[in-house]
């Protein structure tokens, strides 16, 4: 029996938690939520989580703020940006820690399938490699 | 000889003279008072043409042949303020000294010459007969000096003798200085003509150009031999025209006394340009109309930096209001169409969860299928994620308003972004329910252009959008017979153009100003959002400083042309 891929959802609309949580848990992997970035990294210091979906705007703090803060938790993480906001872009830090475009998921998610499917492959690149000088 | 004899002769002789001498003097007695009635006469007469020179209006003199005044008139006293009588009988070039402060040969000197003109040196030299004319100025006369048309001729006596001549002056400065005003005016009138950077033209009561400036001929794209002559109104765009005469009827007729109004004209070569025209009647001063005389200036520019400014402006507003909204609707939309995919998915077989739960509550998932099916239930699921889709592509176009400036610039090679559009275009879904892409004729007519930086993805949704756009216009078949949309490339010293070209029903005229607004469509309630122009505009215009224009004319087609900077503009 293999380990179910690890995957913690950090949004504060439940609905969105909830449909996310619905598809990937059909899907087979085993989903954590949070409402806001304190409960997210609290899950990251007593769970395993493989890969992390984080909203941009967290009510407690921004995306970028939680994921660097996260990596100090969990270095082995993977994330994916989930926002409405189709002009954002990767700050120069959060390039650095090498995340790259794809790495971004539009809201809504029109199709639940990429989204699973861009889990697996995270998860099959391995931990992401922290790209410093 | 005899004493006597001798004595007789000799008082004969002394008789003989002494009568002849009687009778001598009384000749002379006759003759000098012979003389004397002649002189008195000439006197008199000589009196009599002085008081007619003395009554003269124009400052008139005489010199005799020994160059002395004989005549002085009171007009010459008037303006030597020199009296008749320290100026008559003196000689010497006497008479010159009040004018020029100097002694010196003047006309009435010249004209006792056999070649007067080489005596002295005028300006204007004439010569009728023995009269001359001539004309001087003399700069120390008065200030700003005098000019003065002289009239010279000699005078003679019954024996043809010359006896004298006469000269008569005639001020003509204010004439001189009016016709000196006069060409100086129209010098700068010609300059003003020249040099303007509007349009100047004068026309008939008719609209007939009877005079043009370089600069209107430039405007009009019309040589300037071929433009005088030429009607007024057909310079006119046909969707002014009528507005345009009306106005210049009222002109001429006197019911209004100017123009001021921006007009839509047309070049010989086609293209159009905005002019803002001022024309005023020019009036003979009889108060009749001679002529319109008019400044046409080119404000196409200014009004496209208005026109973007407008639009900007109702993008921001949009784009403000989306910015808000988006965060908001985003999240009930997800909840929406990702519980839809799930409701998708529960209901067929497939997953492990689902072949459990059925088997424990014993439901065939065949019968279930079956069952959706018949209800249409699987086709109301694709209506809520159709819905929910189209909602969430207006949000994301309105987010599109809310930028200013585009990031990822990348030189982009335009043929490749063109042809990816289209295949976009061919496998659209709204666009592939109510027409096949491939029924339409695609020319592609693409110019050899270095890559132009850019966001590619973004150049690629506004081909996308007006492309669509033509397939739609196109789809009704009764107006359509043979659809072809035309792309081209080019480029022009600033920009790299695109134009994407249908030969579909056009843009009626009362709608063209209006097809990039936000949400203005001619589409049916629930077919067009209304935001394909408008997030095309604000791509191409907000995100990347190039230009979108549209050329139509109802039932022939549209052309769009999408206009970027070939050198990519730096955002501040």
């Amino acid at each position: 029996m293999t380990v179910a891929i690890s995957v913690l959802l950090a949004d504060d609309n439940q609905l969105v938690l909830d449909s996310v949580e619905a598809w990937l848990e059909d899907d087979g992997f085993a989903v954590y939520t949070a409402t806001s970035a304190e409960e997210a990294l609290q899950v990251l210091t007593t769970q395993p989580i493989d890969v992390v979906l984080v909203d941009l705007k967290l009510p407690d703090m921004s995306g970028e703020t939680f994921i660097t803060k996260a990596l100090r938790i969990r270095p082995l993480s993977r994330f994916v940006i989930h926002t409405g906001s189709r002009s954002y872009g990767l700050s120069s830090e959060l390039q650095q820690l090498g995340m790259q475009d794809d790495d971004i998921i539009y809201k809504p998610i029109q199709s639940l399938k990429e989204l699973t499917e861009l889990i697996q492959i995270k998860v099959a690149e391995g931990p992401h490699q922290c790209r410093t000088k | 000889m005899s004493l006597a004899v001798v004595t007789i002769f000799l008082l004969c002789i002394i008789l003989a003279f002494e009568r002849a001498a009687t009778s001598r003097t009384a000749a002379l007695k006759k003759e000098i008072g012979e003389r004397k009635r002649i002189q008195e006469a000439l006197q008199k007469s000589e009196k009599h043409l002085a008081d007619i020179i003395d009554f003269l209006p124009d400052p008139t003199f005489v010199i005799n042949v020994a160059g002395e005044v004989i005549a002085w008139n009171r007009a010459c006293e008037e303006i030597t303020g020199i009296p008749a009588k320290e100026m008559l009988g003196r000689g010497d070039f006497e008479y010159a000294l009040p004018f020029y402060g100097r002694r010196r040969p003047i006309l009435i000197d010249a004209v006792l010459e056999n070649d007067p003109e080489s005596i002295l040196q005028y300006a204007i030299f004439e010569q009728n007969g023995d009269t001359v004319m001539a004309e001087a100025f003399i700069p120390d006369f008065r200030p700003g000096g005098i000019y003065l048309l002289c009239t010279a001729r000699r005078l003679y006596n019954d024996a043809g003798t010359v006896i004298g001549s006469i000269e008569s002056i005639h001020d003509i400065t204010i004439r001189k200085l009016t016709e000196k005003a006069h060409l100086e005016n129209e010098k700068r009138l010609q300059i003003i003509f020249d040099t303007s950077q509007s349009g100047i033209v004068q026309m008939d009561a008719q609209g007939t150009l009877l005079f043009s400036n370089q600069r209107m001929a430039e405007m009009f794209a019309c040589p300037l031999d071929k433009l005088i002559g030429t009607n007024y109104p057909e310079h006119v765009h046909p969707s002014e025209r009528k507005q345009g005469i009306g106005l210049l009827s009222q002109l001429v007729s006197g019911a209004i006394d100017h123009i001021y109004t921006e007009r839509h004209y047309l070049r010989r070569d086609g293209s159009d340009f905005w002019g803002f025209f001022s024309g005023k009647r020019l009036e003979g001063s009889d108060g009749e109309l001679k002529a319109v005389v008019a400044i046409i200036t080119d404000i196409t520019e200014n009004k496209r930096i208005q026109d973007i400014m407008i639009q900007t402006e109702k993008m921001i507003m949009v784009g403000g209001l989306a910015a808000g909204m988006a965060h908001e609707l985003n999240n009930p939309l997800g909840g929406i169409l990702q519980n839809t995919q799930n409701i998708q998915r529960r209901i067929t077989s497939g997953l492990p969860t689902n072949n459990k739960v059925a088997e424990e509550i014993g439901v065939d998932f065949n019968l279930v299928q079956q069952y959706l099916q018949r209800r249409g239930i699987n086709e109301l699921l694709k209506h809520i994620t159709a819905a929910g889709t189209r909602a969430a592509d207006i949000i994301a176009n309105m987010l599109v308003f809310s930028r200013k400036w585009t990031t990822n610039l990348e030189p982009t090679l335009l043929p490749q972004i063109i042809d990816r559009a289209l295949e976009l275009a061919n496998c659209d879904y709204d666009l592939k329910k109510q027409y096949d892409f491939r029924n339409i004729q695609i020319v592609r007519e693409y110019q050899d252009l270095p890559p132009i930086v850019m966001n590619s993805l973004e150049i690629e949704q506004v081909i996308l959008n007006i492309v669509k756009n033509a397939a739609q216009a196109m789809s009704d078949k009764t107006l359509t017979l043979f659809p072809r949309i035309t792309l081209r490339t080019r480029y022009t010293d600033q920009y790299a153009l695109i134009e994407v070209e249908d030969n579909g029903p056009g843009i009626p005229e009362n709608v063209a100003d209006r097809i990039f607004d936000p949400f203005f469509t001619t589409k049916e309630i629930g077919v067009g959002t209304g935001l394909g122009l408008s997030v095309a505009y604000a791509l191409v215009v907000n995100n990347h400083r190039g230009i979108i224009k549209v050329d139509s004319q109802t039932g022939r087609g549209a052309r769009f042309t999408i206009s970027l900077p070939l050198t990519p503009q730096v955002s501040e």
